[in-house]
């Protein structure tokens, strides 16, 4: 009998848990499902709000529209720009240094972790940073933004933590032995046994990159035509917002155009994620677990 | 002439060493000055926070006033509210921290392996997605005219309600898009830690005929614990860190009232309108309590749990 309680108290729980966690996918893929059904149904129907399960009068009106935009094309321009130079630039500034870092022969390398990990809890706040940019004549150009969150310090200690401990230790002596510089062997060595480790900083650079608005917010505030595809895609919703307060012109207008594109907006700004995804994918639990949480 | 010889041989060496590892040296000194540059020098400009810099004479030139700004900040009405705001908004937040745990503790149990990777799959997604958009789903779903929501709720006989431009829904829309956001994602780390829980602790507890129950409480979460207490000691000492992005995106003149938080006080007085040595005291003043908070936390959690961050 009380075996038999025990059985169908597991059953219970299973089907509990099952629930749970089926529900709360579904919470999270819904929206998303919802914005594109909505980016392919007929503008008007949108309009009249019917779209909620499948597309309704198949269009792709509202991405010609989109793609007609200049502010949205040279956005989206700019942000491929930011996406890959950036990223590239993020890698060549962390992945070189954190190898040094995980190295015992370079000296005083506790001092130059700590000078680094400390601006994880301390800095000088935006304005001193924003008139350091200033005095570097950098506000309101494109570089500002590349120089901009050109090292990420978790990146970098989940790259040293990498080279401490994933690659073996013979390998480096033997190349060494062997007379390859040390160049050499971070090349030819190191990084084709890093591979997994190099996905996943890549990736998740290349996502911040993507995403990242605040630095054209905060550093590029007079430089319209260097704006990445997220503050064009700010800047229509704040119109948007104002048109429904003050009656400009100019926000009417942009009001206008946003109601016709704002679902397609969106799968725009997040598509290159979308094609990301699966790659990111397969790194994911590999890649968290590299990082470890204590640095 | 030996101790000569010595010096000689000393010096040999170094040369050796310097000539096989300055490669080293030099991988790391261009992010060493990308630091210097971008976080050090910063970190300097704080003093402006105890002068008047205004931007026409240089910070050196600059009069003293010592706390003048700190003080002006703290007897102005306002910042009562904006201090408020911004705790109210950290803690409401730390109080979701529990639903990251709670969900990969589910997943966990979760039977079916394949099933498990699906519903991550799904539920890391939404992390990826920008700020701005995120927002812009927000300000369609949540829209007074057609938002999904108000269509709901007028079509179950209720009043649509401007949630987009209400100072009492804001905090709620600001946590709730946050969870919805990242906590696929945050579970991840203990969904990782949850798979080094040894099994044979859970077969002998099985014999002892403990329920599943039982078995999370007194087997997986205590060994979660350490990762959990460390996660809470980093998400303390981001206490006063409400981020401005979000905020930003969210604010109108309508929901000023609870929106505006420091980070975007800071944002606007500081770079909007150039009140350079204010803006930089408030913030200033921000950093060094979160600095306090994560110290303490730190100790009372390397006393209490002999588990912390350094």
């Amino acid at each position: 009998m009380k075996h038999m309680n025990f059985k169908i108290n597991d059953k219970v729980f299973d089907v509990i848990v099952n629930i749970i966690s089926v529900l709360f996918a579904l919470i999270c893929l819904y929206p998303l499902y919802l914005v594109v059904i909505n980016s392919l149904s007929d503008p008007y129907a949108v309009a009249k709000g019917e779209v909620w399960m499948i597309p309704k009068g198949f269009s792709l009106d509202s991405y010609k529209e989109a793609f007609s935009n200049g502010d949205i094309i040279r956005g989206y321009a700019n942000s491929l720009f930011y996406t890959i130079v950036g990223t590239a630039l993020n890698i060549a500034l962390t992945i070189p240094a954190a190898y040094a870092l995980s190295k015992p022969k370079l000296k005083g390398r506790n001092f130059l972790m700590m000078t680094i990990v400390l601006t994880m809890y301390f800095s000088g706040g935006l304005v001193p940073h924003y008139l350091v940019l200033k005095g570097l004549n950098l506000l309101n150009t494109r570089m500002v933004v590349l120089l901009n969150l050109a090292v990420n310090t978790t990146n970098l200690i989940v790259a040293r933590t990498f080279f401490a401990s994933g690659v073996p230790r013979e390998l480096e002596e033997a190349a060494e032995i062997d007379g390859c510089s040390i160049p050499q062997t971070f090349l030819k060595i190191v990084l084709p046994l890093s591979k997994a480790m190099l996905g996943v900083i890549v990736l998740y650079y290349a996502v911040a990159r993507w995403n990242n608005f605040a630095s054209s917010l905060y550093y590029q505030p007079m430089a319209e035509e260097y704006y990445s595809l997220q503050m064009v895609l700010r800047k229509m919703i704040i119109l948007m917002r104002d048109a429904a307060n003050a009656e400009s012109e100019l926000a009417e207008y942009y009001a206008n155009i946003f109601n016709q594109i704002k679902y397609s907006i969106i799968v725009i700004a997040s598509v290159p994620l979308m094609i990301v995804y699966p790659f990111l994918q397969k790194y994911f639990d590999k890649g968290v677990m590299l990082g470890s949480v204590k640095g | 002439m030996k101790k000569k010889e010595n010096l000689q041989s000393k010096k040999d060496s170094f040369l050796r060493y310097l000539k096989r590892y300055y490669w080293l040296y030099l991988f790391v000194l261009p992010t060493l000055i990308w630091y210097i540059v971008f976080h050090y020098v910063p970190m300097g400009g704080i003093v402006i926070a105890f002068k008047r810099y205004n931007g026409v004479r240089t910070i050196w030139e600059s009069p003293w006033v010592g706390l003048k700004w700190f003080k002006s900040f703290f007897s102005s009405y306002y910042s009562k509210t904006i201090i408020k705001n911004t705790i109210v908004l950290s803690f409401y937040t730390l109080m979701t921290f529990p639903l990251a745990i709670a969900f990969a503790l589910v997943l966990n149990e979760l039977k079916s392996k394949k099933l498990k990777q699906v519903i991550q799959t799904i539920t890391y997604a939404p992390h990826f997605i920008s700020t701005v958009v995120l927002v812009s789903m927000l300000n369609l779903f949540f829209a007074t005219q057609n938002g999904l929501i108000n269509n709901v709720i007028e079509a179950f006989g209720g009043m649509p309600f401007d949630f987009l431009s209400s100072s009492a829904a804001f905090p709620h829309m600001y946590v709730w898009s946050g969870v919805w956001q990242n906590l696929g994602w945050d579970c991840i780390i203990y969904v990782a830690a949850l798979a080094g829980v040894d099994p044979s602790l859970h077969e002998s507890a099985m014999i002892d005929g403990a329920t599943r129950m039982q078995r999370i409480r007194h087997i997986n979460i205590p060994t979660i614990l350490p990762t959990i207490v460390i996660m809470l000691i980093m998400k303390v000492g981001h206490i006063m860190n409400v981020g401005a992005d979000k905020v930003l995106l969210m604010q109108n003149s309508l929901n000023a009232d609870t929106s505006r938080i420091i980070s975007t006080y800071v944002y606007e007085r500081g770079l909007l309108n150039a009140d350079y040595s204010f803006a930089t005291a408030v913030g200033l003043f921000v950093n060094v309590i979160n600095l306090l908070m994560l110290l303490t936390v730190n100790k009372i959690s390397a006393k209490v749990s002999e588990t912390s961050l350094f």
